[in-house]
């Protein structure tokens, strides 16, 4: 955790490849957590409309993201 | 894209993602390649890469220290404490509720923009060698060709000339087609065949017993005929040869040693073998289908459905092969033989009812009227 104590320290110098960085990872633990959040959703017997107005965005949208991915697993 | 890679091609390219994540890199790029046809352990590609000298180890070790290696390192967890988030908290957050193991970040790395291409490449060496499959061999050839990317700086880096690599492959290639029609390896492929079909801890069992004692003698045969080529006598190719007889003799008496000699006789009986087969393709057909289906023009319901089905084909088969070995080999040949063929007959009905989907889907949806004419 030392590491992570120094690279916290980097961000206060507005070094755009320490803030990039942060974006790209932010984005890998959004997407994650999505899946999850989604794939537990759906589980629990929501509709693809109420998962898309939780994420407030179109159902078409969250349909597309996950729908193909979760038949591929044999999830639907 | 990836439909005509052989099995142990596939594998390479999950050992390629397994390496770099291992590696801590943010993608695939034509070194994991290089490192995942090495780590391989069976095919062509490995025979060929562990006779120049560049086994996997070597260059694990020089990926490790190499600098364009680290430029590539991915590290969520620093990038994110820069924001203040500490991931480990949230990992122990995530797992408290979906369990060990359930937060993966990159799941899947992508393939850089230069591995995509020797991907691309390799089909063409298929097609140049007039073969309809994509091997080991083909993506070791595509890497042979590379000038760019960090696998040639590799290969170079452990002394290994591309023109030489080029040409052990083409060679190995040439006679482990001769060496096909060889009885000890029909006898090898049988048993090949065989081991999918093993109940799981059984089926790890043998593929270490086929890594240790079967795949080494072969890729020394294959290399010493390749060696002595077209100028070599017929006994020393034969004596090459033998080498691979006894090997597989040695595997199959450590098999039996282990319990599997009744279960193999009985999976590996031709009637078996045929009604085995014909559910293989069966299942092939279906595997087909998700193909088809993952196309986003058809519903996700359609591809769920097709996926479900195989699924299910594959758990029932599963749970007859546990059923024989359970019985210790001793199930009756017509139950066996009966119970595929149930298989086949629900496999091939399910097919019918994906494919009578797609039928509707197509004709419910808009195709252009001239769909040639545009591309002209």
């Amino acid at each position: 955790m030392e590491d992570a104590a120094r690279v916290a320290g980097d961000a206060a110098s507005k070094d755009p490849a320490t803030g990039l960085r942060a974006v790209w990872a932010l984005g890998l633990l959004r997407d994650e957590l999505e899946r999850l959040q989604v794939d537990s959703a759906r589980d629990q017997g929501w509709t693809w409309q109420q998962i898309a107005d939780a994420l407030s965005v179109s159902r078409q949208a969250v349909h597309q993201k996950h729908a193909r991915r979760r038949a591929l697993e044999a999830k639907e | 894209m990836f439909e005509r890679f052989t099995d142990r091609a596939r594998r390479v390219l999950l050992l390629a993602q397994e390496e770099a994540k291992g590696l801590g890199h943010d993608s695939i790029g034509t070194e994991h390649l290089l490192l995942g046809l090495a780590a391989e352990g069976e095919g062509v590609a490995y025979v060929v890469l562990d006779t120049l000298e560049a086994p996997a180890d070597a260059i694990r070790r020089r990926l490790a220290s190499s600098e364009e290696g680290q430029e590539r390192r991915a590290d969520p967890a620093a990038a994110l404490a820069a924001v203040g988030i500490d991931l480990e908290q949230v990992r122990r957050e995530v797992e408290a509720i979906f369990g060990e193991g359930a937060l993966q970040l990159a799941r899947a790395l992508p393939f850089t923009p230069l591995a995509k291409k020797t991907l691309e490449m390799a089909s063409h060496q298929a097609v140049a060698l007039g073969h309809n499959y994509i091997g080991t061999e083909h993506l070791l050839l595509a890497v042979a060709e590379l000038t760019d990317g960090l696998a040639p700086v590799i290969l170079a880096g452990l002394g290994v000339d591309r023109t030489e690599l080029r040409e052990t492959t083409l060679g190995v290639v040439r006679w482990a087609g001769e060496l096909a029609a060889e009885p000890a390896y029909a006898e090898l492929a049988s048993l090949e065949r065989a081991i999918p079909t093993l109940p799981e801890p059984f089926r790890v069992h043998a593929r270490r017993i086929m890594s240790e004692v079967v795949y080494p003698a072969r890729a020394q045969a294959i290399l010493r005929v390749s060696r002595l080529g077209e100028t070599g006598s017929p006994q020393a190719i034969a004596a090459a040869v033998a080498t691979v007889g006894s090997a597989v003799e040695e595997a199959k008496g450590q098999l039996a040693g282990a319990g599997m000699s009744a279960f193999l006789d009985r999976v590996r009986s031709p009637l078996v073998v045929a009604a085995r087969t014909a559910l293989d393709r069966q299942l092939m057909n279906l595997g087909g289908l998700i193909t088809v289906t993952n196309v986003p023009s058809f519903s996700a319901e359609l591809l769920g459905s097709a996926t479900r089905t195989l699924r299910a084909a594959e758990t029932r088969r599963e749970e007859l092969w546990d059923r024989l070995w359970e019985s210790g080999g001793d199930l009756p040949e017509d139950e066996l033989v009966l119970g595929l063929l149930g298989m086949i007959a629900q496999a091939a009905q399910a097919a019918l009812s994906v494919l009578g989907g797609v039928t509707r889907e197509l004709s419910s949806m808009e195709l252009p009227a001239a769909p040639l004419a545009s591309s002209a």
